[in-house]
């Protein structure tokens, strides 16, 4: 396997699970990230960790913007896919109603924050989450430390408050 | 934070600052600056406070991450590395599921419609413009088979004709297609340029280009001249035109269709156009809704006859409909159809098709092949131009119903 293909093996997952913090959905997760390789392949950049999820971002981006159509038809989807899903329907609902808890913790968060905190989890380095998000190399670690914190707040709240509805 | 302020006022070597105390924590100390990562280092050792703090954050870290993990994906096979190159060495590629449409089909598409506006202004200056139009009639030909030797007033169809043009009850498909009329003989004006900013739904961003206009006898014109469709541009769009005619908007919103229609043969070349992306809001020149699916699909074939997406339906869905099925029929070769099937509340199924013109000799027109399935006895069937193709609709419903339903196919 050359070096491409090497990379792939190792940026995939990460590059899967940043984009599923974004349009969460794993299929589509994994359609954008070899939507982004296929893109990488095609340009070779120099710096290919930072071209993928530069490339990736943009692709969730756009994703965003149909987001609420998709809303819309929500119902249709669910009514009209099979989705892959655990064998166990209620370890599938803990899953499922966990994720959303994140989801929404993710969303307290502001924009800059949650980016650069999804690209150090997607695993970039401080100096290329400077370079991809134009903040200085020291302050990243400011950004995220108060993502983290407002992340591990919020997800409590919402656990807190998921309890004790019930 | 209070604990920061102490440990900032304790000594006269700066603290550790959140942001460093992170850093260290994620082994990036030394990406912001080699002295300042010795110097932090050695406060550590000595700093009792900061080191409390670095345990704090510390588990504030872990927390996060621990948070951050439940909702990783499922771990999932990756896909075989060859086929993202195979990917990436075709210029096709498969698009993501959403796909958008090629960059050659959206050149074609803002052509097309920049053509359809220019050449509107061309008519108007000339002098071509038939502003009358009549009410509709039921079963009126479409408009594709207007006919050539008829007076243009007298022929013209209004577009809720052509919206709601009815196939015969036999069962046979409208006329026979017939000649294409032709070309109108004006001098050219190639070369033209002219600037549009167009607002692609599908894209949900606005595209500014500018295109030449290809010469003016290349152009079918005729039937749209004949469909009184052609209208002079002006700022103002909703303004109502002359009495007995619609308002300007609607004028342009039938002649872009009319004319995307009139250009399939002529498609303009996308070299001919320049263009540039960027993201802004509509500038509501008209044009008809596009279609989520893929412009592209009928030079694809791996995605004929495949069930498809529900959110590639959208643009032919009846809101609030149970969608049952989505698939990509083929009815002629290189000819797909968007197949898509609704429950009723009645518990019966509405079935829309979405057909484009064709292009070429492909071996039969898709409308006319679509058409001429014999209705089952109490079935209703309802063809309406739709973005740049047609749908067809049938229902076991009465006529008026299955109209009104279709009215809503693609309402967001």
């Amino acid at each position: 396997m050359n070096d491409w293909g090497c990379l792939y093996s190792s940026i995939f997952p990460d590059l899967v699970r940043f984009l599923h913090r974004k349009v969460w959905d794993e299929e589509r997760a994994r359609d954008l990230a070899q939507e982004a390789f296929v893109r990488a392949l095609r340009e070779r950049p120099d710096k290919p960790r930072p071209f993928l999820f530069a490339v990736a971002a943009n692709l969730a981006r756009d994703e965003a913007r149909t987001m609420i159509r998709r809303k819309r038809h929500l119902a249709l989807i669910q009514g009209g896919l099979t989705v892959e899903t655990s064998t166990d329907p209620e370890t599938e609902l803990i899953r499922a109603e966990r994720a959303q808890r994140v989801r929404e913790a993710l969303e307290c968060l502001s924009e800059r924050d949650r980016e650069v905190l999804l690209l150090w989890d997607g695993g970039m380095s401080y100096a290329e989450i400077a370079a991809e998000t134009g903040l200085a190399p020291g302050a990243v670690g400011t950004t995220l430390a108060r993502a983290r914190k407002r992340l591990a707040e919020t997800y409590g709240h919402g656990a807190r408050d998921h309890v004790a509805r019930g | 934070m209070s604990q920061g302020a102490d440990r900032t006022t304790q000594r006269a070597q700066p603290h550790l600052t959140e942001g460093e105390l992170h850093a260290l924590l994620d082994g990036a100390l030394d990406q912001l600056g080699k002295a300042r990562a010795v110097e932090a280092r050695d406060h550590l050792r000595e700093c009792t406070l900061c080191r409390d703090a670095l345990s704090a954050e510390e588990r504030v870290r872990a927390q996060a991450d621990e948070v951050l993990a439940l909702s990783a994906p499922r771990v999932a096979e990756i896909p075989p590395f060859e086929m993202l190159v195979a990917r990436a060495g075709s210029n096709s590629g498969a698009p993501p599921r959403a796909a958008r449409l090629s960059r050659a089909a959206r050149l074609g598409w803002a052509a097309s419609i920049v053509i359809a506006l220019g050449a509107g202004w061309l008519a108007h200056e000339l002098g071509l413009h038939t502003p009358a139009l009549q009410e509709p009639t039921r079963g009126t030909p479409l408009v594709r088979d207007l006919p050539t030797e008829a007076p243009r007033a007298a022929m013209a169809p209004s577009m809720s004709d052509v919206e709601a043009a009815q196939v015969p009850e036999s069962g046979e498909p409208a006329a026979a297609a017939q000649e294409a009329p032709a070309p109108v003989a004006v001098e050219p004006d190639a070369g033209r340029e002219i600037s549009v900013l167009l607002n692609l739904p599908v894209h949900e961003r606005t595209i500014a280009t500018t295109v030449s206009l290809p010469p003016v006898s290349e152009l079918s014109l005729e039937p749209l001249l004949a469909a009184g469709a052609i209208g002079e541009q002006s700022e103002g769009r909703n303004e109502a035109g002359p009495e007995g005619t619609p308002p300007r908007a609607e004028l342009e919103r039938r002649g872009v269709m009319l004319l995307q229609r009139a250009l399939t043969s002529v498609p303009p070349a996308p070299a001919e156009v320049g263009i540039q992306e960027s993201v802004g809001g509509s500038v509501g020149v008209g044009v008809p809704p596009l279609f989520t699916g893929r412009a592209d699909m009928d030079r694809d074939a791996e995605a004929v006859n495949r069930i498809a997406e529900p959110d590639e339906a959208l643009d032919l869905a009846v809101p609030g409909l149970e969608v049952l099925r989505v698939e990509w029929l083929a009815i002629a070769p290189r000819q797909p159809s968007l197949r898509v099937l609704q429950r009723l509340p009645s518990g019966d199924t509405l079935e829309a098709r979405f057909v484009r013109a064709p292009v070429g000799d492909v071996g039969g027109d898709p409308l006319a092949l679509l058409t001429s399935v014999p209705l089952e006895a109490g079935w209703s069937q309802v063809v309406k131009a739709h973005g740049d193709g047609w749908l067809v609709a049938r229902a076991p419903l009465a006529q008026e119903e299955l109209e009104v339903l279709v009215e809503r196919a693609g309402a967001r």
